[in-house]
């Protein structure tokens, strides 16, 4: 527990240990490393003032998640345009990239740093972290309905951006699902 | 269960489901070819996005250092962040705007002082009605059983309230795996149809520490029916019983750890053939 401005050693040493996954978190959520760095501090910020620690935070992370998206959401929501300040920056992604198997990787980058903030992180939780949908559902607070449509908008998403460079397999369009199908028209 | 969605695939390549309905999904793509190839779709993408996203999480990062110098509360940051742990928050105001705030407070007390002053010399001085001490507050309102409580609380419910709803779960698969998901079994919603009500809602509320399913039932001539789903920990497995609370009557019963109550503006001689309906279409302990 912290006492009078002082980190105790667990605090400390849960928050080193997970600044890592935090800033690859930030850099998902802003897709910007500058945007990143700022969030990252906030939320550094944000845990220090926490007064709770258990053991069991070293592992879990969705309370530390939970703050660095709702301090996202909040600035987004306070300055809608902050991504025309900061655009995306597909580069961030491209490392992580080079290394799998699609081909145009470069173009993927750009797919995946163009998804909307709370869909790439989402599908980050889920795809990157391995969280369950519970969850993810925790930190993005969500009801399970609107996370379970928003991850399978952002297939619906990839399935079409594969089309669209031929990537589909056998070269056949996929069938989409017609419930997803109206939902889009609308 | 042909009309599977493309959220209810993804639930059960993600391994969401519980094991009886992951089983039948499994099933049903091995013999429908269009659902098998909705799932091939959707393993595609997931693999791609396990691929890159998973990649991106494994990757070794260099952390900014700038993003300790909070810690400890020692060190004062250099400039103003972008994002800061009280954003949304109004920014600090200049001594000048603060100089204003204050003339407006100043001005702002003199009126409301002014008001009061004259309220002290015109109103009549007459004695305010005693209070009902001895009234029990609502809060304090104790409830005989949980399904006492869940009656009550649906008695609060007019009948347009149980029409479809935006926020509503209307998808039969979707309702499935909120129920699966609350209950921690895969339950299937009981079918009424052969008593003339189709489950046309679910939705997901909150009883005290738990979640609860209130699926509704319509029927083309009669008042919609609502069955209550909840978990049962540390509940003793019971028998149907009846109760009634004002126009409403309901059956509740406690089977395999989960919780029950059905209700509608029927008889209860009818409510409890419905819940023998219910029961004989759980699955069967093992």
């Amino acid at each position: 527990m912290a006492t009078n401005g002082q980190l105790s050693s667990l605090q400390r040493e849960i928050i080193h240990k997970a600044l890592p996954r935090l800033y690859k978190f930030a850099l998902v959520l802003t897709a910007n490393e500058e945007l990143a760095r700022a969030l990252l501090r906030g939320t550094v910020k944000a845990l220090n003032a926490r007064n709770e620690w258990r053991e069991e935070d070293r592992d879990r992370l969705t309370g530390g998640f939970h703050r660095m998206y709702a301090l996202w959401a909040a600035k987004t929501a306070e300055d809608p345009a902050i991504h025309r300040k900061c655009p995306p920056d597909p580069h961030l992604f491209s490392t992580a990239l080079a290394r799998s198997p699609l081909a145009g990787n470069s173009h993927f980058a750009k797919f995946i740093a163009n998804l909307p903030s709370p869909q790439r992180g989402v599908l980050y939780l889920v795809y990157g972290e391995g969280a369950s949908y519970d969850e993810a559902a925790e930190v993005a607070e969500l009801n399970m309905l609107s996370l379970m449509k928003l991850l399978a908008r952002g297939h619906l998403a990839l399935t079409h951006w594969l089309d669209q460079l031929g990537l589909a397999e056998d070269g056949m369009r996929f069938e989409l699902d017609p419930h997803s199908e109206r939902e889009r028209a609308a | 269960m042909t009309q599977l969605s493309d959220e209810f695939l993804l639930a059960y390549l993600d391994g969401q489901l519980e094991k009886g309905q992951t089983a039948e999904v499994s099933q049903i793509a091995g013999s429908n070819p269009e659902i098998s190839r909705r799932v091939a779709r959707l393993r595609r993408t997931q693999t791609q996005l396990m691929e890159t996203l998973g990649g991106f999480a494994r990757e070794e990062i260099e952390v900014p250092q700038s993003a300790l110098q909070f810690e400890g509360g020692e060190a004062k940051p250099k400039g103003k962040p972008a994002v800061s742990a009280n954003a949304g928050a109004p920014a600090r105001k200049s001594p000048g705007s603060a100089r204003f705030v204050l003339f407006l407070s100043a001005v702002f007390a003199g009126v409301l002082l002014g008001g009061y002053g004259a309220t002290v010399f015109t109103a009549q001085h007459t004695s305010l009605p005693p209070k009902a001490v001895d009234r029990a507050p609502a809060a304090l309102f104790t409830p005989a059983s949980w399904s006492a409580d869940i009656a009550k609380f649906h008695s609060f419910f007019p009948r347009e309230m149980l029409t479809p709803h935006p926020d509503a779960i209307l998808n039969p698969e979707f309702i499935r795996f909120q129920l699966s998901k609350i209950t921690a079994k895969a339950l299937t919603p009981p079918d009424f149809n052969s008593k003339g009500f189709a489950l046309y809602r679910g939705q997901t509320l909150k009883y005290n520490q738990d979640n609860m399913m209130q699926l509704t039932y319509s029927s083309k001539t009669e008042p919609p029916l609502t069955l209550y789903v909840l978990p049962a920990d540390g509940y003793a497995d019971s028998a149907i019983t009846a109760q009634a609370f004002g126009s409403y009557k309901a059956v509740s019963w406690v089977s395999d750890r989960v919780r029950f109550l059905l209700t509608a503006e029927k008889d209860e001689e009818n409510l409890k053939v419905l819940a023998v309906i219910a029961q004989s279409q759980m699955p069967r302990k093992p």
